[in-house]
């Protein structure tokens, strides 16, 4: 069986800010650099790193709603491009992380929805208006929210209306970019719960971006870890936060904080500055920061992903070392 | 439902700068509509034994050096002028706001083209542009639109492309775009109708600017032809009787100034309400 | 002790919508002293970010205006300060971090000017040491190569970044009080405990206050010094951190600590509060919690709770916990 949706050596470099003399090279930020990963139908894949190493720009990409410079993106085994991009935008939706601004504000909820029936004929147009408040209903709201504007909704209302927009072109892939951060506990536990009954009765696949390390692991079945455009480390959600494997990983789980009356800040477990993308430094990204960096890891060309016990890592200390 | 329940207050609050700016305008559409049954005389009835005669209960704004009622020739000028903001503000708006949204959302070298004419248009001083536009074309009051249209539109072009470029990256507008909308939809449907709230807001303002070079145009003789009765013409006749005869300037005069006092007003109060401003 | 830099005393809100008045905020009373740092947590459309707002007298005043209560900053009320005063406390003595940066950015202004425009303006300095100021803060946030980065405009920002931005901003000016509204939200974890640390450090060296509005339970923990929980325009429960995290009184703050996702736990639906959350046109008689809490009796249908104090400092209303824990005390 083909996978839902396959990545390959994906890159998107943006023409960086700044002066630059004439003749001299356009500066660039490579903000995915190198990615690969494949998704099966009904699997969900958490994705994970700091902020700024270009998780957004990654799911826009793969959404074609982002230039990419090199790599292909195929979807049910097909080349996403020009011609065969409808197909994709057909089976294809994305969650937004701040759900007062992706909700038009001058349109009434109704219309948001029935607009995304009508253009993509989902349903004849003597069914739109039913079709409309079961798909709000679907999310927990009830069909007199139809006729609101955004404004006059709370933010959990808006991100509700934002799933409902998602799930009106009856998707194969949902991409949802940090699509709870912006909520508060009780809210975010019904979205996810939502998200994790409709993946279940619908049989969606899901990218989930997130920071919440908690949610991701309630989630998700594989997480993907990104340092600076690449991914560092992959495997089975369980095993990768039970066994984290790359030192940025490690870190990253130890930073989680708990709910501890007496707790304090956790000491800083990544000393130095992260280092610019516009010009990454040589060998692994990680390395002026990595409390176990060798010799070899400031030198060549980045690591690549590799066994490493459950899951794999991109990181010299497991293995392709010769001394 | 009890009389007592009825509460005054409306049900939207209306900013008091827009319910000003509404009574002026809506004040001065009437007396346009009705001109025929409310002036008194004939606007352009010539009466060579009443004339410069001050203000009197018969003339309640005085006679001019023809003898015409100055009362009835502001009354039938409310007409010539308020047609004359609104036209002369359409056509920019409309031309201005295509090639704005357009050439924001499309980019690239379109959007550089469009942006240069826009730069080479605002080279020139406002009124000598349109004054050689309309000398070209002959004076008139179509000339005058046309000049308007050709010299306006760049501010509402400049107005809704920075609008638009702001929008394109928002994340409603990337939404619609991975719902696989056509360009057509995003732009007429997403883009546009957030986008021309600010254009909206302007043109209230620019109808006063309109209505003002209409005047100055007229007073030049380049616009609305004597003897029509136009509040600019009727200060450019008035002038030479300042001295003497201070009620032929004075009343069209403050009837340009409430007028366009009104359409601030209706401009600021719009603003307000539709969030524009703070 | 001295008194506080910041003591807001029974503040009210009301918003004008169709020509009723509504309670949005109704008497919230907190103080910050200098050098402490207050949690602010609570339901989503609770009040907290329209607190913080009327504090930095940003309400939009068509919609919303403050309808009782004071505002004390040191020893200024700032409910009636003039329009003139404010501008010189804002961004100044008072910083505050926006909820969503994003509209609160300039969208076509370089990040690197927004920032260096208020150091020229609040602490006239001269545009070269702007701009080195711009950078240092940068940097502080850790944006790498501030340098390069500061001739961005927001959109080539990732939402992380664009958070940072917003925070160097309110920290530009060195204030004396920070308002920091959900500052974290799209930050991951070790750039968020970067952050907080960089406020901490703050705190310690300059003696900053600070009022933190978070979702997250765990932030709380690791830096605050006390707490304030809102639920629907009112303080349920405030006391210091340890007692509120360790022996919640109010069921709100108890359910809230029992929804708080733990990465510890399997795979598995959330826990969660039932129930929406009430809105302000159609508050719940009597104690506003009272249809989404299991241990609500019929007191709390008719009657609000007042706070009660159990122990120094720890205040909760409710009916029921708050005398039961009194009557253990005694006991
Ligand atoms: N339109 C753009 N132009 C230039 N640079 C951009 C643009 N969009 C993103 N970038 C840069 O690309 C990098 C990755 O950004 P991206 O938004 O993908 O990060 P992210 O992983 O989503 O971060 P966060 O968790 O903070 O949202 C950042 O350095 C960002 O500044
Ligand atoms: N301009 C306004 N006009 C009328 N009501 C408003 C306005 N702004 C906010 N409200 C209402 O005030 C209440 C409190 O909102 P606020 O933004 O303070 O909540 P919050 O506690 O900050 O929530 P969140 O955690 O989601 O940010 C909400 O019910 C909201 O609908
Ligand atoms: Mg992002
Ligand atoms: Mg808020």
């Amino acid at each position: 069986m083909t996978a839902l949706l396959e990545v390959a050596g994906l890159e998107v470099a943006f023409a960086a800010g700044g002066f630059t003399w004439p003749g001299q090279a356009a500066r660039q930020v490579k903000a995915v650099n190198g990615v690969s990963f494949a998704l099966n139908a009904g699997e969900t894949l958490g994705l994970v790193g700091e902020s700024g190493c270009g998780k957004t720009t990654l799911a826009r990409a793969i959404l074609a709603l982002t230039e990419k410079s090199a790599g292909e993106v195929l979807f049910e085994g097909e080349r996403v491009d020009r011609t065969s991009l409808m197909r994709l935008r057909r089976n294809a939706a994305m969650i937004f992380q701040d759900p007062f601004n992706a909700l038009n504000p001058r349109m009434r909820v109704g219309d948001i929805l029935a607009e995304v029936l009508r253009v993509h004929r989902k349903v004849p147009p003597d069914r739109i208006a039913a079709r409309v408040e079961e798909l709000l209903v679907l999310v927990g709201l009830s069909g007199e929210h139809a006729r609101r504007k955004p404004a006059t909704l709370s933010g959990g209302q808006c991100q509700r209306v934002g799933i409902a927009r998602a799930l009106a072109v009856e998707p194969k892939l949902i991409v949802a970019d940090e699509c709870v951060s912006a909520l508060d506990v009780s809210i975010q536990a019904q979205i996810i719960n939502l998200l994790i009954d409709i993946r279940s009765r619908m049989k969606l696949a899901m990218i989930f971006i997130a920071h919440d390390l908690a949610v991701v692991r309630r989630l998700c079945d594989r997480v993907c870890v990104m340092y600076l455009g690449r991914i560092v480390e992959e495997g089975a959600t369980a095993d990768v936060f039970s066994a984290p494997k790359h030192p940025y990983t490690q870190a990253l789980i130890r930073a989680i904080p708990e709910i501890d009356p007496a707790g304090s800040l956790p000491r800083n477990m990544l000393p130095g500055e992260p280092p610019s993308p516009l010009d990454l430094p040589p060998g692994c990204a990680f390395h002026p920061r990595c409390p176990q960096a060798m010799d070899i890891c400031r030198s060549g060309d980045a690591p690549v992903l590799r066994p490493a016990g459950e899951q794999r890592a991109a990181c010299l200390l497991y293995g392709g070392v010769r001394h | 439902m009890k009389a007592g329940s009825i509460s005054l207050a409306m049900p939207v609050r209306l900013p008091v700068p827009l319910i000003l700016g509404l009574c002026i305008i809506g004040g001065a559409v009437i007396l346009a509509l009705f001109a025929p049954f409310i002036a008194p005389y004939d606007p352009i009835l010539q009466d060579t034994t009443n004339t410069l005669k001050p203000p009197s209960r018969a003339h309640p704004f005085g006679t001019d050096n023809f003898g015409r009622d100055v009362f009835s020739r502001v009354i039938w000028g409310t007409r010539v002028d308020l047609q004359m903001g609104l036209i002369g503000v359409l056509f920019p708006f409309i031309i201005g706001n295509t090639i704005g949204a357009i050439s924001g959302y499309v980019g690239g070298i379109v959007d550089t083209i469009f942006m240069r004419i826009v730069d080479i248009v605002l080279a020139f001083p406002f009124l000598v542009l349109m004054l050689a536009i309309i000398a070209i074309l002959g004076p008139g009051i179509g000339s005058f639109y046309i000049a308007m249209a050709l010299v306006g539109w760049v501010s509402y072009a400049r107005l809704i492309r920075a609008q638009t470029l702001v929008l394109k990256h928002s994340d409603f507008v990337t939404a619609a775009r991975s719902l696989g909308f056509s360009h057509g939809r995003i732009m007429f449907r997403h883009i546009v109708p957030n986008a021309l709230v600010a254009s909206i807001v302007f043109s209230m303002s620019d109808v006063v600017l309109v209505i003002l070079s209409g005047a100055a145009v007229s007073y030049l003789g380049l616009g609305v032809q004597p003897p029509t009765a136009e509040w600019g013409i009727m200060i450019a006749e008035g002038q030479n009787f300042i001295t003497t005869a201070w009620w032929i300037t004075t009343f069209p005069g403050l009837a340009i100034v409430a007028l366009a006092f009104g359409f601030s007003m209706m401009a600021d109060g719009l603003g307000e309400l539709l969030g524009v401003r703070e | 002790m001295s008194a506080p830099l910041l003591d807001i005393r029974d503040l009210s809100i009301e918003a004008h919508k169709d020509g009723e008045r509504l309670g949005i905020v109704e008497r919230v009373s907190f103080s910050v002293a200098t050098g402490e740092i207050l949690g602010l947590v609570g339901e989503s459309g609770s009040g907290k970010t329209v607190t913080c707002r009327a504090l930095m007298r940003l309400l939009p005043t068509r919609s919303l205006r403050i309808s009782g209560g004071k505002i004390e900053f040191a020893g200024r009320n700032l409910v009636t300060a003039s329009e003139a005063e404010m501008r010189h406390i804002r961004g100044a003595r008072i910083g505050m971090i926006f909820q969503n940066p994003a509209s609160h950015l300039d969208p076509v202004m370089r990040i690197g000017r927004q920032i260096g425009e208020s150091l020229v303006l609040h602490l006239q300095m001269s545009p070269r040491e702007a701009k080195a100021q711009t950078i240092e803060l940068l940097r502080q946030v850790g944006i790498p190569d501030p340098q390069r980065r500061a001739d961005d405009f927001p959109h080539q920002f990732s939402g992380g970044m664009r958070q940072r931005a917003m925070i160097a901003l309110a920290l530009a000016c060195s204030p004396e009080l920070l308002i920091a509204d959900e500052p974290t939200t799209a930050l991951d974890v070790t750039v968020q405990a970067q952050i907080l640390r960089l406020l901490v450090e703050l705190r310690d060296k300059r003696g900053l206050s600070i009022i933190l509005i978070t979702h997250d339970l765990g932030v709380v923990a690791q830096t605050c010094d006390s707490v304030a929980v809102m639920y629907a325009g009112r303080i349920c429960e405030k006391g210091p951190k340890r007692d509120v995290l360790a022996e919640p009184l109010h069921p709100y703050t108890s359910r809230l600590i029992a929804c708080q996702p733990s990465a510890s736990a399997e795979a598995g639906l959330l826990p969660s509060i039932p129930g929406q959350p009430p809105s302000p046109s159609a508050w719940p008689s009597g104690c506003r919690f009272h249809p989404r809490c299991e241990r609500a009796i019929g007191l709390c249908r008719s009657s609000a709770p007042e706070l009660v104090t159990v122990r120094s400092n720890h205040v909760a209303a409710c009916h029921v916990t708050a005398p039961a824990r009194l009557a253990d005390e005694a006991a």
